[in-house]
């Protein structure tokens, strides 16, 4: 029966993942032209409102005309812009609206964001994904926008009694000999009937870069005002005046405890306490759960401190980390087991040949997302429809689960769209919706609000994976090249725990590109062979998570640290070492548009960082214990790449075992920078991620469960830890790619490097902390003694 | 001839006995017959009422454990080395109260703690100070305490140990401890310092808390306001030995008395708080002024420290700009300071931020025992205790043992020049547990 | 326990129990949704409000602790006041926020910061703002938004000078939480 739901979730899955981008386009045209749209399904988010205003009291005025699915325009003139994706702090709302405002001609101060809730009307695929959305949403926004600007002028010119080409559209507004109509004026007269195709629409002629009015200039962002005056959305601030509150009481370990006995004897005294459940889960996503209901929350706190709750004992999932390094020790051992990314010929007798070999393995701690919104739910039945209050930005991915989950279709139920308070990854998984879910539905839809305490959220985060990485490659001393590379990569696969249709074939067996990804590297390394191993031990034990900065957080940290280290034993420069394997050929090559140039592209920004920085002299300039190290990368995923290089001057404190960094530099190609202040901002912030990660972060596991609950012990990067940042952008033509967390994976080896260009010290686990510091310097006096 | 030392002895004894028995006799007074409160005048009454909010009389006369009683109905629960003691009835009621006293019998028993029917009082009853009020005062008193309303009330019995339980030994502890007598002005001192020291001396009874006492339960007057441990904490001394790292001014102790503010010391928290926003707040400001007059003279250093307190003030002024460095450097206390306490307390100012100044200001991190310190982290300070309406947040629920303790070892450390503080955790865990809300709040 | 304070100026009473954390009075029983939750031991700053002038966390301050007190939230705040005024602009200018869940409080302890401190270095923006966690990491923009608030109101005092009465006038709004 489980394995039947679970199978069935799986096809689930796979079919709203067929429906792709395009699908929106043609139910859009199917259905939606002409007037009389109008949807008031609950209150949707619109920006930018007024000081004072509420979401609700925007209204459309007068008639409205939907051109097509991706906008619609009222009598004023403002411009409504359609957005099924989730607003995480990318500002992806101005961004899109750049695009099709762009191509419409349509006056900024005219425009409105509208972010959709999940709605039959928009079947289709909502998500909000690995910095997708700007490069997802490039051709058809920009179209949607050429078909209003023709459809805009065809009518005006109907009006002015001339023909269209005679008339010229600027500034949300059609003139014609001195006379003028505005988007609003024209939506007045009425009567558009003009139907667009969608092969006409894409053959509509777009404009010249050059002529770019919106796109990569500077532009407020229309979300900024909600943010900054408290009153933007998140689903923590919804709130029905029926609602229960819930907390869970979490069991000992993530998976393996079942509850035995529940006593709230005690609970009970407390004032507003309402009482308990224990909750079974079908799909086993959340197992040996209690949920606490209150009528206010803290109420439901304190009763959950106190429920006296029985479990039965954890034995294998009660791991310690320990476990999960040897674990996924033995499992690099057995080269029978996993699956080839890539896997060419002669790799492993080439690896012996040669006139240098080098074989290093790296070791990454897990990470806590720490998304500062805590999970929270709130769900409620209204008729036959469910509501879902979440922040969840893989709505089509709950949407499969919470179907099958509650027994009903999928057009039973509503996922609201929220601002989310920070995900980084972790509100992809519906994990937490679950049991919210399965506890409203025990109340016969009643709303309920379930909201985790931090140190719930902490419990229950899907962590970044530990990873356990083995890099092998032999040399040609004379030109300094590689003959040959094996990349074993060990870790957990969050897409195996969450949306299992969502793996990829290798050239042997399934594998999980949020795992491996940044291991498919663009060098020319001769024959390759790139093998991702599951850690089976972790997605028993932990449920590994999708996150910020993808795999690229850990394979890069490992790659490029192994590319400093051959430099060094190659007596090479590290920067021209890697440049001279950034050749583009091959595979190597990319492919148009998406990662057109390959790795010369990389090689680019890697030449023009070694510029930036002096790479020739700087090293020799600095104080002892100063150095500054360099890495580079090919962002988040080979299908989309953004390139980066980053450089990362440190200082060690030798006596403390503290690397402060000083400053950081990044170079970056994300062909055409739409929005140039956003793009900064997210740099910025992956660049901190980043050395958040480097050596500030780190997860340790005992038994079973993240030992650091909250901010006491857990300590990422704080405002005094933010060192001086360089950043600087690519100017082409190229199609933009992603932007959101794709520095990360080159912070780390950056600094790892410096360390070592400082005080001639390797190493080789992920955080940075003092304590791996000091063991390397004490091992170094051992080796001198 | 041993017999005869006996006998002599043992004659000794009777007499010496017997004539102190006659010395602490004292004659009952006799009750009279109860006072129309419209006898009084209400201006007499009205300065009475503001002598016993200053000299707390309701404090010790209104019960409050288990049931609060009605006020100066008495029954107050006192805990003394030698036992516990229960308040008597203030309230003008005949049968239970004052109110056969006639001002005579009460006159005697502020100056003298002796009670209308002549028993001996229990020295705990402060009238080692009140002996030296005025006659005019003691009068208003008496008039604010007969219109007050008649409640019956008879407090707990007494459990006190022998044979202390005698009362009419205190009569010993009088010969020794008590020199009766209004107070005289100390010629040398002007007009503001001595209505200082007769506020504080004769009516407010500071030094009642302020002053070590001895075996007997007497202040050592040797140590007059040279600090002593009350309740769970402690009060500072109020002389030269004031444990604060610069000295008080004027000024400063003004603004401390009247608004509970205090830049340079910390504001005023808990016993202190409460005395500052509800007794001294009926005080005019003359009086606040006089207090402060006398005692940033009693508290008054020694010229040569000068230079030290000019270091140390310097010092402070700047502690702040070494935390981040600590942070930085991967101290984990300098972290949980940094992210817990410095959004308050950082102080960059050449003064002191006048709501929550930096900590190393704050008297309680001088002092020998961290008590006082700890609990103010625990508890917090309301809105009612510091300045009017600013608040510390208690941080009981959000901060473990082992933080709170790594925070104020962590002060110590970097602010004083003291020998640090031991056990501080096991301190943390003693007076969290003395925390009513025994609520555990995970976040 | 009735518990009584002026929230935004306004007179607010409230019957809870005494150990309820300030947050969830502000956020489920008054609707004030502004000031948020993030970590529940005050060391995150995302619930950072203003009670009687001074920047505190929400979540730890119980409801027992603020009998009588001013308390000032985000909403509250966005009256035409400096230096929120000139902090609210400089934050839009630099474009500050990203996922926005911290501001609220960012902003709050920004607020007190340049009260304390108006012409803030940025060791000294460090040091006070370093209570409050941005977990998506716009700390430089912080640091710039507050140093152009500052200017911004420098400039404003300047202009301000010449007239008579405006010294004082100044004096009062700078410090109008007192």
């Amino acid at each position: 029966m489980e394995k039947d739901f679970k199978k069935e979730t799986q096809k689930q899955e796979k079919q709203s993942f067929s429906l792709s981008r395009r699908h929106f386009l043609m139910t859009g045209l199917g259905s939606c032209l002409g007037f009389g749209f109008l949807s008031k399904a609950g209150a949707e988010i619109i920006l930018p409102q007024k000081r004072g205003q509420d979401f609700e009291e925007i209204q459309e005025a007068g008639n409205v005309f939907e051109p097509n699915l991706w906008c619609r325009i009222d009598e004023e003139g403002f411009v409504y812009i359609h957005l099924v994706k989730a607003e995480l702090g990318q500002h992806i709302g101005s961004a899109i609206a750049r695009l099709i405002a762009e191509e419409m001609e349509a006056d900024w101060n005219k425009i409105r964001l509208v972010y959709l809730d999940t709605e039959t009307r928009f079947k289709g695929y909502y998500c909000t994904k690995d910095a997708h959305s700007v490069w997802e949403s490039w051709d058809i926004y920009r179209q949607a926008g050429a078909a209003v600007k023709y459809m805009m002028r065809e009518r005006a010119a109907a009006i002015f009694s001339t023909i269209p080409e005679k008339c010229l559209v600027e500034n949300g507004n059609v003139s014609y000999e001195g006379q003028n109509l505005s988007f609003g004026d024209i939506v007045k007269h009425g009567h558009i009937t003009r139907q667009i195709s969608p092969e006409e629409m894409a053959n509509l002629p777009l404009k010249d870069p050059t002529a770019y009015r919106f796109i990569g200039m500077k532009l407020q962002a229309l979300d900024i005002e909600a943010k900054i005056t408290g009153r933007a959305p998140y689903s923590i601030d919804a709130h029905f005046d029926d609602m229960l509150y819930a907390r869970p009481c979490l069991p000992p370990t993530r998976y393996g405890a079942k509850v035995v006995s529940v006593d709230d004897t005690e609970a009970r005294e407390i004032d507003g306490y309402e009482g308990y459940f224990i909750l079974e889960d079908p799909s086993e996503t959340i197992i040996g759960w209690v949920v606490v209901l209150a009528h206010n929350w803290f109420a439901a706190v304190k009763a959950a401190d106190i429920l006296r709750i029985r479990w039965t004992d954890p034995v294998e999932t009660a791991v310690e980390e320990k476990d999960l390094q040897e674990h996924a020790e033995e499992l690099l051992k057995d080269s029978k087991i996993g699956s080839d990314i890539y896997h060419d010929k002669d790799v492993e007798m080439l690896l012996k040949t040669g006139d240098n070999f080098l074989d290093q393995t790296y070791y990454c701690d897990p990470v806590a997302h720490f998304a500062l919104e805590p999970l929270n739910v709130l769900i409620r039945k209204i008729g036959d429809v469910w509501e879902i209050h979440s922040g969840n930005h893989w709505q089509s991915l709950a949407l499969g689960k919470l179907a099958k989950l509650l027994g009903v279709s999928e057009d039973k139920i509503i996922m609201k769209n929220y601002f989310v308070g920070g995900s980084f990854g972790r509100k992809l998984s519906s994990d937490y919706l679950i049991p919210a879910a399965l506890t409203s539905q025990l109340l016969g839809g009643r709303a309920v609000k379930l909201l985790f305490t931090r140190s719930d959220d902490m419990i229950f985060d899907t962590l970044r994976s530990p990873s356990l990485q083995r890099i092998q490659a032999s040399f040609n001393g004379d030109d300094k090249s590689i003959n040959a590379m094996r990349y074993d990569v060990v870790a957990g696969w969050p897409t195996l725990a969450e949306a299992p249709s969502y793996l990829r074939k290798g050239v042997k067996g399934e594998y999980d590109p949020a795992s491996v990804s940044g291991a498919d590297h663009w060098y020319e390394v001769g024959p390759f062979h790139l093998r991702a191993v599951c850690n089976g031990l972790v997605q028993r034990s932990l449920r590994p998570g999708w996150f910020y900065g993808g795999a690229s957080g850990w394979t890069l940290w490992a790659l490029e640290s192994f590319m400093d280290e051959a430099a060094d034993l190659l007596h090479s420069d590290p920067i021209s070492f890697r440049f001279n394997l950034l050749t583009g050929e091959g595979r190597n090559g990319g492919v148009e548009p998406d990662s057109v140039g390959g790795a010369r592209r990389q090689a680019a920004v890697l030449k023009r960082l070694g510029e930036v920085i002096d790479w020739g002299s700087i090293n020799y300039k600095l104080p002892k214990d100063e150095g500054i190290g360099v890495a580079c990368g090919g962002g988040e995923s080979r299908d989309m790449p953004t390139w980066c290089a980053l450089a990362a001057h440190v200082h060690v404190e030798r006596q403390k075992g503290v690397v402060r960094c000083k400053k950081i530099w990044v170079v970056i190609d994300a062909g055409i920078i739409i929005d140039p202040d956003g793009a900064e901002a997210q740099i910025e912030g992956a660049v901190l991620w980043g050395l958040s990660m480097a050596l500030f972060e780190g997860a340790e596991i005992k038994d079973g469960l993240i030992k650091a609950r909250n901010l006491n012990h857990y300590t990422p990067l704080r405002i005094s830890d933010v060192p001086e940042i360089h950043i600087e952008f690519m100017e082409n033509a190229h199609k933009p790619t992603g932007l959101n967390g794709v520095a990360v994976g080159v912070v780390a080896p950056a600094i790892g490097n410096a360390i070592f260009n400082a005080v001639k010290v390797r190493l080789r686990k992920l955080p940075m902390n003092s304590e791996e510091l000091l063991k390397a310097f004490d091992q170094i006096q051992k080796n001198k003694a | 001839m041993l017999k005869r030392i006996w006998i002599y002895s043992f004659a000794l004894c009777a007499f010496l006995g017997v004539s102190f028995y006659i010395y602490a006799w004292h004659h009952p007074i006799l009750p009279i017959i109860p006072i129309k409160p419209s006898y009084f005048s209400s201006r007499n009454i009205q300065h009475g009422a503001l002598l016993a909010e200053i000299g707390r009389c309701a404090q010790c006369h209104t019960r409050r454990d288990g049931a609060v009683g009605a006020q100066f109905a008495g029954d107050y629960q006192i805990k003394t080395s030698f036992g516990v003691i229960y308040t008597p009835n203030i309230t003008p009621d005949v049968k239970t109260g004052i109110g056969g006293w006639s001002e005579e019998a009460f006159a005697r028993a502020l100056r003298q703690g002796i009670s209308r029917d002549g028993r001996q009082l229990y020295a705990i009853f402060p009238f080692a100070h009140y002996t030296k009020m005025t006659d005019q005062d003691i009068a208003d008193l008496y008039a604010y305490f007969m219109t007050r309303p008649q409640i019956s009330q008879i407090p707990r019995q007494n459990h006190v140990v022998f044979p202390l339980n005698w009362r009419f030994l205190q009569g010993w502890w009088k010969l020794f401890y008590l020199s009766s007598g209004m107070y005289k002005p100390e010629r040398h001192h002007d007009p503001l310092w001595n209505r200082g020291a007769y506020l504080a001396e004769a009516v407010a009874h500071c030094s009642s808390c302020h002053t070590p006492h001895n075996e007997m339960g007497a202040e050592i007057s040797s140590k007059l306001y040279g600090g002593a441990k009350f309740e769970a904490g402690y009060a500072p001394a109020l002389n030269a030995h004031n444990p604060s790292p610069l000295p008080w001014s004027e000024e400063e102790l003004y603004h401390y008395l009247r608004e509970g503010r205090a830049p340079l010391h910390g504001n005023s928290v808990r016993a202190m708080g409460e005395i500052i926003h509800q007794d001294l707040v009926h005080l005019p400001d003359a009086d606040i002024h006089a207090l402060a007059h006398y005692f940033a003279d009693k508290m008054r250093r020694p010229e040569k420290e000068q230079k030290v307190v000019e270091a140390k003030r310097a010092f402070l002024m700047q502690a702040a700009h070494q935390d981040l460095e600590f942070a930085r450097d991967g101290d984990e206390a300098a972290r949980l300071y940094q992210v817990t306490c410095a959004q308050c307390h950082s102080n960059f100012r050449q003064e002191a931020l006048p709501q929550h100044s930096e900590l190393g200001l704050n008297s309680f991190l001088w002092m020998d025992d961290p008590t006082d310190f700890l609990q103010i982290v625990i508890f917090g300070i309301t809105s009612k205790e510091g300045q009017k309406g600013v608040v510390m947040p208690s941080f009981v629920h959000s901060l473990s043992d082992h933080d709170i303790a790594a925070i104020a070892a962590y002060l110590r450390r970097t602010r004083t020049n003291l020998p640090a503080w031991t056990n501080l955790e096991k301190k943390v865990a003693v007076i969290r547990a003395q925390m009513k809300s025994q609520t555990i709040i995970s976040q | 326990m009735t518990t009584s304070f002026i929230l935004n100026g306004r007179n607010v009473s409230v019957n809870l129990p005494k150990d309820t954390p300030l947050l969830w009075v502000l956020r489920d029983e008054l609707h004030l949704k502004g000031t948020k939750f993030g970590c529940g031991i005050g060391e995150c700053g995302t619930c950072t409000i203003h009670i009687g002038g001074k920047a505190a966390r929400a979540c730890i301050t119980l409801i027992s602790e603020v009998e009588g007190a001013h308390i000032t939230t985000i909403e509250g705040a966005e009256a035409q006041e400096e230096p929120m005024r000139s902090l609210q602009a400089a934050w839009d200018e630099v474009q500050v926020p990203q996922c926005g869940y911290c501001q609220s409080g960012q902003i709050m302890q920004a607020v007190l910061l340049l009260k304390d401190n108006p012409n803030p270095t940025d060791e000294e923006i460090d040091s006070v703002m370093c209570g409050n966690l941005c977990r998506c990491m716009a700390y430089r923009r912080i640091r710039k938004a507050i140093h152009l608030a500052a200017e911004k109101l420098n400039a404003l005092k300047t202009e301000k000078r010449p007239e008579k009465t405006s010294p004082k006038q100044q004096e009062t709004t700078s410090q109008g939480e007192k």
